[in-house]
């Protein structure tokens, strides 16, 4: 994924798609942080949406006791759900604070109506007391390449913040296919990561100008 | 500067203290009382009094793992928890702690030099696994420093010292010098390797504010104070009592060994409240690296 720091507005429409779509509370899987005005003359304001970078060399893969967390083939970091004690232990080795839990105490009816659809039926319990994140929208991307789409390219194929993105800052697709968006914009240079200094491989790209 | 402030976690609390704490001070106290016993008697001793003793350890081994049950999200899952040996921390310490606590139980009903090793073995596994166990935590900043695993290794041994004392000033058992001088240099090694983690140098600005807590005048006073200076006063009085074996000084040495005891471990366990309720700040998150870009 690449993301244009330039072109974000801060409208927060990816974290509200992310709930709605992902059935998880808002914020819990992407945030959008406001970095506030630059101490620069131009005086800038920057907002950077942050979720799992789905890392190379993934610190939370690395931890998990279960090997509940892991890396597919294609690069996405993903949670086997049914695997994971909730431990909190990927969450204490996660440098960009992108994981959670949703604690039974804290299962409330607002957060069972998102994890469970509204109504509260018990369609995924298995969502409430294990570790939770972003997983650039995975069964959505699976059943879009069953169909022949190409991700970044199709919507079907795409995460459900890429496609509302408003100011269309946010691009995605493979970085291994020379031909794919992200992988283009990654050749134009002015991109950076996260904690780049901790050698975790965030596969999520900033284009910061 | 950080471009997303460090935040607190609030997801390790009072169970992982528990078990950080009582598996702590039980792997040492395990160690320590072996070296103690084996030096004295031979490695093959079977006095009731010390076996009773050496079951302590599997016993806050286990308590230390029940606690942490209360933390998790889906404990009865546990099935599951050595399925990564291979990378994770976590994996390594569950197994080499159920491994101690079969190793010692079986070495307390069929007493025999060969489990004894073994289970010592797997108590220091166990304990090296903790401090490796916090290390790898990458988001918390206080943890993710090559000291803070070993500080981990010399609290627990100062606590399992603590501990010895204390069983040992309450059940009469034997003590001899060797006890106190292991006592003291333990004291020392912790008070030098807590003293460098806590004296973070002044560039490293996250570190210095993730740890700041540590150097709070009150932390100090009873971390280094309570837990190290005082036991250590009363193990230097000690020094010279402990050839004596007229009823009255056994007494003195006795309240000395348990009130020296009860410091140390009181000392340690405020030390790893501390270090995992204190220095609870996730880092800060950097575009790039820390000091070469900024885009804010």
């Amino acid at each position: 994924m690449v993301i244009d720091l330039r072109k974000c507005i801060g409208c927060k429409a990816c974290t509200i798609v992310c709930k709605q779509t992902n059935r998880v509370p808002v914020n819990s899987w992407r945030r959008v942080f406001d970095c506030g005005l630059s101490p620069t003359p131009e005086r800038i304001r920057t907002f950077i949406p942050i979720s799992c970078m789905h890392c190379g060399k993934a610190p939370c893969v690395e931890v998990c006791p279960t090997a509940a967390s892991h890396r597919r083939s294609d690069g996405i970091v993903a949670i086997r759900n049914e695997r994971c004690v909730g431990c909190g232990y990927c969450i204490v080795a996660c440098p960009y604070q992108a994981r959670s839990i949703i604690f039974h105490d804290k299962y409330d009816l607002e957060v069972k109506n998102i994890v469970h659809g509204l109504g509260g039926s018990d369609t995924n319990p298995d969502r409430v007391g294990v570790a939770t994140k972003c997983n650039f929208c995975l069964p959505k991307i699976a059943d879009g390449m069953r169909k022949g789409c190409r991700p970044g390219r199709d919507a079907d194929a795409s995460p459900q913040c890429v496609i509302s993105c408003s100011a269309k800052a946010m691009r995605f697709g493979d970085l291994d296919d020379p031909d794919s968006v992200v992988s283009q914009l990654l050749r134009e240079g002015k991109t950076a990561r996260l904690q780049e200094e901790l050698g975790t491989d965030p596969s999520v790209y900033y284009i910061v100008d | 500067m950080e471009h997303i402030q460090p935040v607190k976690y609030r997801v390790w609390g009072w169970p992982a203290v528990f078990n950080f704490f009582m598996g702590g001070m039980a792997s040492g106290f395990y160690v320590l009382r072996f070296f103690d016993i084996s030096l004295r008697e031979g490695i093959a001793f079977s006095e009731p009094q010390d076996m009773i003793s050496m079951l302590l350890s599997p016993l806050l081994i286990v308590l230390g793992f029940l606690f942490m049950t209360f933390e998790a999200g889906r404990p009865l899952r546990g099935v599951y928890i050595l399925g990564n040996l291979k990378s994770s921390w976590m994996s390594r310490e569950v197994l080499s702690g159920t491994v101690f606590v079969l190793l010692a139980s079986m070495n307390w009903l069929f007493p025999h030099p060969l489990l004894h090793v073994l289970s010592v073995g797997a108590v220091l596994v166990y304990v090296i696994s903790q401090g490796c166990m916090v290390y790898r935590a990458r988001a918390v900043t206080a943890w993710n420093v090559p000291l803070a695993p070993i500080s981990f290794f010399t609290s627990s041994i100062v606590g399992g010292c603590g501990l010895l004392l204390i069983v040992s000033g309450l059940s009469g058992l034997a003590f001899s010098t060797q006890m106190v001088v292991t006592g003291i240099v333990c004291l020392v090694l912790n008070l030098f390797v807590y003293g460098i983690y806590v004296r973070i140098p002044q560039a490293n600005h996250a570190l210095r504010a993730a740890t700041a807590i540590l150097r709070n005048p009150l932390s100090l006073l009873v971390v280094l104070g309570l837990g190290h200076l005082v036991p250590g006063i009363f193990l230097i009085l000690l020094l010279p009592l402990t050839g004596l074996h007229e009823m009255a000084s056994k007494h003195l040495q006795d309240a000395l060994f348990v009130l020296a005891g009860l410091a140390m471990v009181s000392g340690v366990a405020f030390q790893k409240i501390l270090v995992i309720l204190g220095g609870n700040s996730l880092r800060g998150i950097f575009m790039g690296h820390p000091q070469s870009r900024s885009v804010c």
